[in-house]
Parts: C-alpha cells; sequence; structure tokens
C-alpha cells in the first residue's frame, strides 16, 4: 500500500503544472497539524514543569532560587548552543521571510522549545506565544525545505507555521490568520492567505481534539452598563497606550544597555532578568511567569485594585528586564497581563467613583488586553479579533475598537518605531516598516499615466514598416473609440504590404487599470515584452484612458534616465 | 515529495500525538488531585468556621476544574457562609441555569434568599428544592422541615400549618423532627394538634422535658392553664433547676387567677378578674401610644372606655361582660397600631384570645 501511495505521489509530483501550489498546499495541512501538535506539547510540557517547579503550599525561596537556576541555564544554552532561539521569536521570524529566504533550522527549533519551556517554567515572566510563532515558522521552514520547495515557496509557508502556531497556542484561530497577515507579513491581502486559514483551522483541530474547548480566558459576560462608559473605554485607551509606550521604551532602552556589555557576559546576562523577577516574586509571587491565572482573576473583578496597580507596574518591570537580558520568551502574554491589570486599575477607580454607570472592573480588565496588545504589538485589527474571540460576545467591539484605537494613537505618536521593527534595529537589521509598505502601495499606474499614441484599425502599415523602434515597442489598436488591440513592433516588421493595423494586432492583449500597482505593471511587461501597456477602465476594458511606459515607471521609482533610447 | 518524507511526517505526527496525549493526561490527572486536595481543604477549614479562607481554596479548587459541579456547590456554600451574598449568588445561577431542578442548587439559592432578605423568592426556591432532583431518595422532609422553619420565621402560619401536616402525614420521623413538628403546629396557631403531638412523645417517652415543656405551651394557647401548670409541674419535678421551665409556671399560674372565663366563677371574682384584664389592656394600649408616638390617636379610646367604665354599676357578670369587651376594644386599638409582638410573659394576648373563643 504504502508503494502504492509512493507512485501516487511521485506520480502527482511530476506535473510540473500547479507542482508547487499543490505541496503548499498539502504543506499548509501537514504544517498545521505538526506545529498544533508540538505547540500543545510546549504549552503542556512548560505547565507540568512549572508545576514541579513550584509546587502547591512550596516555599519562597524556591520563588528567587528557581528563576535564577533556570535563566542562568537557558542563558547557557543559548549563548553555547541555540544563539538563534533567543529573545521573543518574532523579529527572527520576519528576519527568516525578509533577509534569510525563509530559512530557519531545525537546530533552532529544539532550542527554542528547550530553553523556552524551562525558561518560562521558572517563572521568567514571558510569553510561549512570541516563541510558539517561531517554533511553528520554523517547523514550517523544515518541512517544505525536506519536502523540496525552495526559495520563495519556503518563504510562503512560514506565516502558515505562524498562523498555526498562534491558533494553537491562543485559541483564537482568526486572529491568528489576522496577525500572520497584519504582523508578520505586513499585507493584509497576501496571497498567502489560503494557506494560512487552512494551517490555522487544521493547528485549531488539533488543540481541540487534545486539549478540548477550553478557552485561554473564562470571562464572565461583557455588560455595557451606560453610554457614559464609552468615556470611561477612551480613557483606558489613552492610559493603555501610555502604559505601553512605558514598557516599550523601557525594553529598548534596556536593550541597548544590555547589547552593550562585553560580548562574553552574554550567557550570564539572563540571569540578570531571572533575579530580578525573582526578587519580586519572593514579595510578590503574581509577577512570576506568564500570570494567566491572576490575569483570569482581574477578569472576574477578584483582585484589590491596590494590588492591581502595583503588579502593571512590577510586571512591565520584570518583563523588560527579562526580555532585554536576553531571556527566551515573547512578549504577547506580558502584553495581556499589563492591559488587563491597567483595565482592571481604570475600571476599579471608574466603579468606584461612578457605580451606578459603570460595569464590574472584569470588563474593563478584559478591554484593556486589546488595548495593551494594540499598544505594545501595534496590530490594532488582530488585537479586536483577538479579544472578541475571546470573549465570542459582539457586544464587546465597539468599547474594544474605540480603546484600541486610541492606544494604537498614543503608542504611535509617542514611539514612532514599532517593538520588533525596534528590535531588529537593535540588531542592526533593516525590515520594511510600515511607511515603506504604505509608500509602495501608494505608488500605482494613475501616477505615471500618460497620453495614448494609438493606430487607427484600417491603417495600413506599409509607411510604418520605414521606421525603425524599439523591438518591444508597441501601439494601442482604436476602431472609432473602442480599443480593439496591441499592435507590436516586432508583427509591423513580419506582415506583407497591404496588411491594416486591424488584422495585424493581437486581440488576446495584456493591460493594466489606473488602480494596479506599478509593480503590476512592470511584472505584466516583462512576461509580455513590452515597454508599455495600455491602461484601460475598469467599467469598460474597450475604453483607453492612456498608456504607462517603462522610463515612467522607473522615474516613479527614482532611476530616472536609466534606459535611453526608449519607446516613443 | 518523496515517500520517505511522507512516511516521516507521518510517524513524527503520530509521535506527537503520543506525547500530547500523555502530557494531556498527566496534567488532567495533576489538576484533578490538586482541585480535589483544595476542595477537601476548603471543607474542612469550612467546617471549622474559617469561612474566608475556605472561599480562597474553593475557589482554586473550582478554577481548576469548572466542570465540577460539586466544587461550585461547594464554593457557593462558601462564600455564602462567608457572608459574600452576591458572589455566592453569581456561582449558583449557571448551575441553576444548567438544571433548575436541582434540588441541592435551589436550596442553597433559598438560603441565599433568606439571606438577602427576599422572602417570596426563598420560599419558591425551597419549594423546587422539595420538588427538585437529589442524588437518590434525596432529603426532601429535611428541606421541607427548613421551609417550615422559614416560614415560622416569616409569620405565615397558614403555609406553615400545610408544610407540616405534609411533614407530619409523610414520614416516620425520628423523635427530633416529632418535637420540631409539635412545636411548629404550636407556631401555625394548631395548638390542639401540637398537644396531640407531645401526648404522642410522652406516651414513648413520659421522662421527655421538652415534651411536658411543649404540652404546657400547646395548653396554655387552648386556654386550659391550669392543665398547663400541671405539665410544668411535671416538667420540673423532672428538671428542678429549670429556671426557664419555673418561669413559665408561674406565668400558667398568673393566666390561671387571671382568667375570668371559668363557669363556676362567682360574680364578684369574674368582675375583679375582667376589670383586671381590662387594666393590663389599658397599659398595653399606653405603652404601644409611647413606643410609636401615637397617644393622641390612641387616647380617645381609652378615654371613652374609661367613661364607659365609670357609668357601670355593679359588680356582675353583665359588667364583667362590658369590661371583657372593652379590653377586647383596647386590644385590636393596639394591634392596628402596634405590630411588634408582644412579650412571652405578657399574659393578655392569651387571655383575650381565650375570652373572644
Amino acid at each position: 500500500m504504502l508503494n502504492s501511495i509512493g507512485r501516487w505521489l511521485r506520480r502527482w509530483s511530476d506535473g510540473e503544472e500547479g507542482k508547487s501550489a499543490q505541496t503548499q498546499l498539502i504543506l499548509s495541512f501537514v504544517i498545521g497539524a505538526v506545529v498544533g501538535l508540538v505547540v500543545v506539547a510546549f504549552i503542556l510540557l512548560t505547565g507540568r514543569l512549572a508545576a514541579r517547579m513550584y509546587p502547591p503550599g512550596g516555599a519562597a525561596w524556591r520563588r528567587v532560587l528557581v528563576p535564577v537556576l533556570g535563566a542562568l541555564t537557558t542563558g547557557w544554552l543559548l549563548a553555547k548552543y541555540f544563539p538563534g532561539a533567543r529573545g521573543s521569536g518574532i523579529p527572527q521570524t520576519k528576519f527568516a521571510i525578509f533577509i534569510h529566504d525563509g530559512y530557519i533550522s531545525l537546530k533552532t527549533v529544539l532550542g527554542k522549545f528547550l530553553c523556552c519551556s524551562t525558561s518560562l517554567a521558572s517563572g521568567i515572566a514571558l510569553g510561549r506565544e512570541g516563541p510558539s510563532v517561531q517554533i511553528g515558522a520554523g517547523i514550517a521552514s523544515v518541512l517544505a525545505r525536506r519536502s523540496g520547495l525552495q526559495g520563495d515557496d519556503v518563504k510562503a509557508l512560514i506565516p502558515v507555521g505562524c498562523s498555526a502556531a498562534l491558533a494553537a497556542a491562543f485559541n483564537t484561530p482568526i486572529a491568528a490568520v489576522l496577525f500572520s497577515l497584519e504582523e508578520i507579513l505586513g499585507d493584509l491581502h497576501a496571497p498567502v492567505m489560503g494557506s494560512v486559514v487552512i494551517s490555522s483551522a487544521t493547528s485549531w483541530m488539533v488543540l481541540h481534539m487534545i486539549l478540548g474547548d477550553e478557552p485561554l480566558f473564562h470571562v464572565p459576560a461583557y455588560q455595557l452598563v451606560s453610554p457614559i462608559e464609552f468615556l470611561v473605554y477612551a480613557v483606558l485607551g489613552v492610559v493603555g497606550g501610555l502604559a505601553s509606550v512605558a514598557f516599550v521604551k523601557l525594553l529598548l532602552s534596556l536593550r541597548i544597555w544590555f547589547r552593550g556589555l562585553p560580548a562574553k557576559t552574554v550567557w550570564l546576562q539572563p540571569t540578570v532578568g531571572g533575579l530580578l523577577v525573582g526578587l519580586l516574586g519572593w514579595y510578590m509571587p503574581e509577577v512570576l511567569g506568564v500570570g494567566y491565572d491572576y490575569v483570569e482573576r482581574v477578569l472576574g473583578g477578584d483582585m484589590a485594585v491596590r494590588t492591581i496597580a502595583l503588579l502593571v507596574v512590577l510586571k512591565i518591570v520584570a518583563t523588560a528586564v527579562c526580555y532585554s537580558s536576553g531571556n527566551a520568551g515573547g512578549i504577547f502574554g506580558p502584553s495581556l497581563f499589563i492591559g488587563a491589570m491597567v483595565g482592571g486599575t481604570v475600571g476599579s477607580l471608574a466603579h468606584a467613583l461612578m457605580p451606578g454607570v459603570t460595569a464590574n472592573p472584569g470588563a474593563y480588565a478584559l478591554i484593556g488586553m486589546g488595548t495593551a496588545f494594540a499598544g505594545i504589538v501595534r496590530t490594532p485589527l488582530t488585537s479586536v479579533i483577538m479579544i472578541f474571540e475571546m470573549t465570542r460576545d459582539y457586544s464587546i467591539i465597539v468599547p474594544l475598537m474605540i480603546s484600541n484605537l486610541i492606544s494604537f494613537f498614543v503608542s504611535y505618536r509617542l514611539q514612532r518605531q514599532p517593538i520588533y521593527e525596534a528590535l531588529a534595529h537593535q540588531e542592526g537589521v533593516s525590515l520594511p516598516g510600515d511607511e515603506e509598505r504604505v509608500h509602495q502601495a501608494r505608488l500605482d499606474v494613475s501616477d505615471v499615466l500618460e497620453q495614448a499614441e494609438t493606430v487607427a484599425a484600417e491603417e495600413l502599415l506599409d509607411s510604418r514598416k520605414m521606421q525603425q523602434a524599439d523591438a518591444a515597442a508597441a501601439w494601442p489598436v482604436m476602431q472609432g473609440e473602442r480599443l480593439v488591440g496591441l499592435l507590436r513592433e516586432a508583427m509591423i516588421r513580419k506582415v506583407a504590404d497591404g496588411t491594416t493595423a486591424g488584422v495585424a494586432a493581437e486581440r488576446q492583449f495584456p493591460f493594466v487599470h489606473p488602480d494596479h500597482p506599478l509593480s503590476l505593471a512592470l511584472e505584466k511587461m516583462g512576461d509580455n515584452n513590452l515597454n508599455m501597456l495600455p491602461v484601460v477602465s475598469r467599467a469598460n476594458v474597450s475604453q483607453l484612458l492612456g498608456v504607462v511606459r517603462l522610463p515612467a515607471i522607473l522615474k516613479a521609482f527614482g532611476v530616472s534616465g536609466a534606459l535611453q533610447g526608449g519607446p516613443r | 515529495m518523496k515517500p520517505g518524507f511522507v512516511l516521516s511526517v507521518l510517524a513524527v505526527v503520530l509521535g506527537l500525538i503520543a506525547v500530547d496525549q500523555f502530557l494531556a493526561r498527566l496534567e488532567r490527572l495533576e489538576i484533578l488531585n490538586e482541585a480535589a486536595a483544595h476542595y477537601r481543604e476548603g471543607k474542612q477549614l469550612l467546617d471549622r468556621g474559617d469561612a474566608a479562607a475556605a472561599v480562597r481554596l474553593m475557589e482554586r479548587a473550582h478554577v481548576l476544574q469548572r466542570n465540577n459541579r460539586e466544587y461550585q456547590m461547594g464554593l457557593a456554600g462558601a462564600l455564602l457562609a462567608a457572608g459574600r451574598l452576591a458572589d455566592a449568588e453569581s456561582q449558583l445561577r449557571p448551575v441553576l441555569n444548567a438544571d433548575s431542578n436541582a434540588g441541592d442548587a435551589n436550596l442553597a439559592m433559598a438560603r441565599l434568599q433568606v439571606k438577602l432578605g427576599n422572602d417570596r423568592e426563598a420560599e419558591a426556591y425551597y419549594h423546587r428544592a422539595v420538588y427538585g432532583k437529589w442524588p437518590g431518595a434525596g432529603p426532601a422532609d429535611e428541606v421541607r422541615m427548613e421551609l417550615a422553619e422559614f416560614l415560622a420565621d416569616a409569620g405565615e402560619p397558614e403555609k406553615l400549618l400545610a408544610e407540616v401536616l405534609l411533614i407530619q402525614s409523610g414520614s416516620k420521623a425520628d423523635l427530633d423532627t416529632q418535637r420540631k413538628i409539635a412545636r411548629l403546629l404550636l407556631v401555625a396557631g394548631a395548638p390542639a394538634r401540637a398537644a396531640e403531638s407531645y401526648r404522642r412523645l410522652l406516651r414513648g417517652d413520659a421522662g421527655d422535658v421538652e415534651a411536658w415543656s411543649g404540652l404546657a405551651e400547646a395548653q396554655m394557647a387552648q386556654g386550659g392553664y391550669s392543665e398547663a401548670q400541671e405539665s410544668l409541674q411535671r416538667a420540673l419535678k423532672l428538671r428542678g433547676a429549670d429556671a426557664q421551665i419555673a418561669g413559665r409556671l408561674q406565668f400558667a399560674a398568673q393566666l390561671s387567677e387571671l382568667d375570668p372565663t371559668p363557669r363556676r366563677l362567682a360574680s364578684k371574682d369574674k368582675f375583679e378578674r375582667s376589670k383586671k384584664v381590662l387594666e393590663l389592656a389599658k397599659e398595653d394600649l399606653r405603652i404601644c401610644g409611647h413606643l410609636k408616638g401615637a397617644m393622641a390617636k390612641l387616647q380617645p379610646a381609652l378615654d371613652d372606655v374609661e367613661l364607659k367604665e365609670k357609668q357601670l354599676h355593679g359588680m356582675d357578670n353583665v359588667s364583667a361582660e362590658v369590661l371583657l369587651d372593652f379590653a377586647q376594644s383596647l386590644w385590636r386599638s393596639r394591634q392596628q397600631t402596634c405590630t411588634t409582638p408582644v412579650p412571652e410573659t405578657d399574659p393578655l394576648p392569651l387571655l383575650i384570645h381565650k375570652i373572644s373563643q
């Protein structure tokens, strides 16, 4: 039976047409399943290890010693064996896409799994979602390469692995898809969207198969008590944005400081994070680890406001130091923690001042999670959908959007560069930023549209035969007001005397619309060996609006004069 | 894709499934044990009366195993004991939403409503608890008894009588329950039934002091003051140093001396007793008027009675009856103004009750 499957696979894979697309499709399912299984194992293993390191009723000294030992061990492993597994995993995944042609080694995947599970279980104040993303991306890269894919095809599967990882880590399949497109690729219309959705759904099914339908947080039903609450949510957006900026700036400045230390101390640096979190944890155990248990308590409105407010500060400091000192772990989970505490604080104060018109502080903690996520990670759409998926409550959407967008705006105004981009810059890597993407997207055909020099369909080509033009030149052929074809220079040279333009013109010809990006126009020119393309109306493809020429495109990209003797 | 690759992926997937299943089972087991330990410890604390600490542990157990109904009910009970009524309600609501006929959840909700002072809701939940689902035979009689106690406290004698009669008819009740039934019958305004219940108890154990005392109360309620004295003397003989019984005996003697209704009583004695009853009624009305600041409202009734009293001549039976009518009239006025019950040591209500019969 295995032989026949093998023969079928060989036969199927031998067909060149669509081979890569079909492989990608199948790999999307496979990646979804494998990544889902690995991430579930990662979550379970981390949880069981943590339960052993901090048994119920354990002595307080454990809270100091265990993080120090954990950081020391993983610091040494990261420095010695797995340097690629350091940090969150999100910037590293983006490096793989934009710099390393989608390459992430199996060793990095194993290192990330081992170091992160040890580090997180020991109480380091970082999250498991970022590492899961890198593990997922790494598995996708390994599977793609082993299945014979190369270059862009491997790269295209990285976001597929990311979405599968996030779907399993957060139990939010839609947010996982959005995050992969919004943050990892920076393009919500990326062509890999289908594969990303498939892997996310597959991974989510695996998660449910093994762990059942357990949400990440048990959230009480959301309730908007009064429209006045919208104002409180706006305030929460501002406070959440400020807290996000404080966190990002502290983390980035500490990271610069740690990077300035001698290289031989790299293995020891994570211990600083371990020691700090241990000392904080001695007095306040809530600071240790990702702290989702306490997030759930805040969501239930079951923590004192003083404790919640103190936790905002302590968690910001603990996470910033742990991350910047080089421990393995992400900032997704801590972002949610910080946001829940900020929301809980704002909500508690609002409820104390206006008990009749405000909901329980838990509702604010819930919105606060999205607020901090939008402010720190800067993916406003993902943050809205993620919280919506966690609550499955439509009534939360509007307050969530208000708060998230205000937080995003505050964060953007006070800290232009998003955290992952800034971290990449510190590593000496330049990833495509938001402004770059906006600029690229802004250039379209309408920006370089020129008036067309046309040929009438009934015109005899005899006289044109005498003129010398670029072989890639072409002219739109018109019958009255209608565009009927494209006349190439090469065709003019071939036809017999007495042939009209209408006869010699190509009836099936390439064209673009005014809103097409210039990159597409360039691609079509290259594919068809043309240096111009007719630009036609979307409402009526026979209506010629003008032409787009190669020199104009190059000029728009800032490469003026690159082509001498261009088309007419 | 090479077959080798496909096979290795399959092997990895199968291996991962095995690892995940093992870890998931391990996690479930550990969480189950941890939750059970928290619940056990929480229950012990609750039994020791440390409700606040019990809540913390029960909460942990519930968070670890949200689907465990027993833990959720335990948490609700602990919250109720800790006085966190709103939190207790928020735990009980989902249990009742899942099964509105659950006897234990309805009983817990009834107790919660009693604490919240929502008597109507409490009564409804008690009824649902009585007729709800219980594992096995269910403690329907115990719940009904709790409902009866609640109705007694809520001052609903008719409903109370209905419930107590149901308990009485349906059970092979133990001694303690029989005593409760007899007492509640008395509260429900059924002294004859109560007396019969006490007599039944005494037939089983003539040395039952509580039964003698209860019988005496039932006899007093029926107007049998001398019988009540006898019963209380029997009780006092069995438990000589009991100040309460001695006090009630004195009270029964007082009633006996004040009672104007015995047939063999001389006219003069009847008149004298009736006058004393009237004086008691006037005194009660004055106290009520002062307490409620309603003297101005009550004074005309008093003046009227005193005026009419002065117009009476002779100390015959007719005059005695008139005085008793005045006493009843003043008592009615008192009842309309002062709803607070009179002390147990006040003989007037019992005397008025007997006179009105």
